[in-house]
């Protein structure tokens, strides 16, 4: 059994000679949410539409619960729930009409589902207000309601908070993550909006131009793009014994035996270095990293781009 | 199977072609039963006068047209909703949904003919006529819903190839209806050309309209004579209609599968 709900293998999606999606491999891991970062046409709803098979990928292979797609789609698809692009719905039906269609075709069981489904995304049940007259948020909701009706353990959401107003994005935000945490799905969820995957994701890819550049925990990238100084020094271990007998300072990470941060920006970098020189230490590398999340993910991507 | 054709039914609500389409069934005899009231149709029985009337030509000119725009409604409806991609990842596959499509038109063709019975016993019991054969009519009515929903699958092959506009698939419906309905009540008649020979031979409206003609005219009579060598048997019919069909359904499908390809 694969530790991994979601796994790709040199995922490629080639149009012509321009490669959409490049080389990709993403892990996603059980109860968790996973956020797909990048720019608009960074390949993210390519690399979804792979995950779902509505798109065959050139090359490469997508294994979700350990099985391969490809082979396997009568049987994984029905697990998983799914919002892509636009929300797609017949316009001359009501929700309830749209969703019936589909839990239908789904084989949904559950009588309420349906119901149950509209009242989680906040749209009421046997409305007789037709799709095309929904506001875009409505729609959006609809598109929720869709994917999460069958009760499916792995959800796939593309840009999810589209369309929707302030508290509608803070309705949704809070419900994905009840959906992680209170009802244990995993999610894989893609925006262009830093600051939204920064508060849902757990996991973080950093996709760009089709190529992943980044995949890490939100904690360990945090931690990569915190204000700090940074040392190099020729032992570690004794800089931490001067950091904590000349400064009682104790807010600081050694990574190997040559290199350090500081966490504290209070105490002025050339004091710290006539410290280390005079008690035998060479200092080859000393530098203050005042690097945001978003400055973090534009040095990443190469510049603009993501709000 | 079942249930996706059911969806594509609850798809068409409130659509108001689809009332149109049965409105017009209804509407249409009423020209017919004047005609018959008027003592237009010989000596025949004024509810079988009508009722040949509405089948043999009221029926080739309105079920292709009315067949060929739900078809394209049917089709364009996922295209144009964005919804194939829902469809797709349950997942239901392109044959499954471009099937459960061409089954709807059958059962509208279907509805269409015998609305058409219908509105033709209104007609015959408006006329005072007897009416008899009504089993013997229904089916006829099925035999003909069955061969031109069969022989309006290639004009769906256009509708789904080029993946226009209603207008487009309207324009290219009427045009394949007219020219079928052309081939089958003057073509085939008044040319010895050999291609209008093989066009009335291969095409579904003058070729079911050759069964129809056999069924319609009185036997002994002149036009019988006349008409009899171009009259076709039902099997031959089926056949060529079904041949035609056949090979339609497995383009459209083809067609379908690569569109889904491009989700």
């Amino acid at each position: 059994m694969s530790k991994y709900v979601i796994e790709t293998k040199n995922l490629t999606k080639q149009y012509g000679t321009q490669k959409s999606v490049a080389d990709l491999n993403i892990h996603v891991k059980q109860g968790r949410i996973y956020g797909l970062l990048g720019r608009n046409g960074a390949g993210k709803t390519t690399t979804m539409k792979m995950l779902l098979g509505l798109t065959q990928p050139t090359s490469g292979e997508v294994t979700i619960w350990g099985q391969p797609l490809r082979t396997n789609e009568k049987k994984l698809l029905p697990r998983i729930g799914y919002l892509i692009e636009s929300p797609g719905f017949y316009p001359n039906l009501t929700a309830t009409e749209n969703l019936r269609i589909f839990a239908t075709l789904r084989g949904v069981p559950s009588r309420n589902a349906i119901k149950n489904a509209l009242d989680l995304v906040g749209l009421p049940y046997k409305d007789k207000k037709l799709f095309s007259q929904y506001s875009l948020g409505m729609k959006q909701r609809l598109a929720i309601a869709l994917a999460i009706m069958h009760d499916p353990e792995l959800l796939i959401l593309d840009e999810p908070i589209n369309g929707l107003d302030p508290i509608g994005i803070a309705e949704v935000r809070s419900f994905i993550r009840d959906l992680c945490t209170e009802r244990g799905k995993t999610i894989l969820i893609s925006s262009h909006i830093l600051s939204e995957i920064a508060l849902l994701a757990d996991d973080i890819g950093i996709i760009d131009h089709g190529a992943l550049l980044e995949e890490e925990s939100l904690a360990e990238l945090e931690a990569k793009s915190s204000r700090h100084i940074r040392f190099t020094v020729s032992s570690t271990t004794q800089a931490a014994r001067i950091l904590e007998r000349n400064f009682h300072e104790t807010q600081f990470t050694i990574q190997d035996d040559y290199k350090m941060r500081l966490h504290n920006l209070g105490i002025p970098v050339g004091e710290i270095v006539t410290a280390f020189v005079e008690n035998g230490l060479t200092v080859s590398e000393a530098y203050v990293c005042e690097e945001s999340l978003e400055d973090y993910f534009k040095r990443v991507t190469g510049g603009e781009g993501i709000a | 199977m079942l249930d996706l054709v059911k969806c594509e039914f609850w798809k068409l609500k409130r659509k108001k072609f689809v009332l149109f389409v049965i409105f017009s069934a209804l509407l249409f005899p009423i020209p017919f039963t004047a005609l018959v009231l008027k003592g237009n149709v010989g000596d025949l029985n004024a509810f079988d006068g009508l009722y040949d009337l509405l089948i043999c030509m009221a029926v080739p000119v309105m079920l292709p047209c009315i067949l060929g725009i739900i078809g394209a409604m049917l089709f364009y409806m996922e295209r144009d909703n964005a919804t194939l991609k829902n469809l797709i990842a349950i997942p239901v596959s392109a044959w499954e949904i471009a099937t459960a499509k061409i089954i709807v038109l059958y059962f509208i063709s279907f509805l269409f003919t015998c609305i058409t019975l219908f509105s033709a016993i209104i007609g015959g019991i408006i006329a005072g006529s007897d009416l008899g054969n009504i089993w013997n009519k229904l089916i006829t009515a099925i035999i003909t819903a069955i061969l031109y929903a069969t022989g309006t699958l290639p004009i769906i092959i256009a509708i789904v190839k080029f993946n226009r506009s209603y207008i487009f698939a309207v324009i290219l419906t009427f045009f394949y209806t007219m020219f079928g309905f052309s081939l089958a009540f003057t073509g085939q008649f008044t040319s010895d050309n050999q291609v209008m020979k093989v066009l009335t031979s291969i095409l579904p409206t003058p070729v079911i309209y050759r069964w129809q003609a056999s069924r319609m005219i009185e036997q002994g009579t002149t036009a019988f004579e006349n008409w009899q060598p171009y009259f076709l048997k039902l099997g031959i019919v089926v056949f060529t209609v079904f041949i035609l069909g056949g090979i339609s359904y497995f383009a459209i499908i083809k067609i379908y599968k690569k569109q889904e390809g491009q989700v």
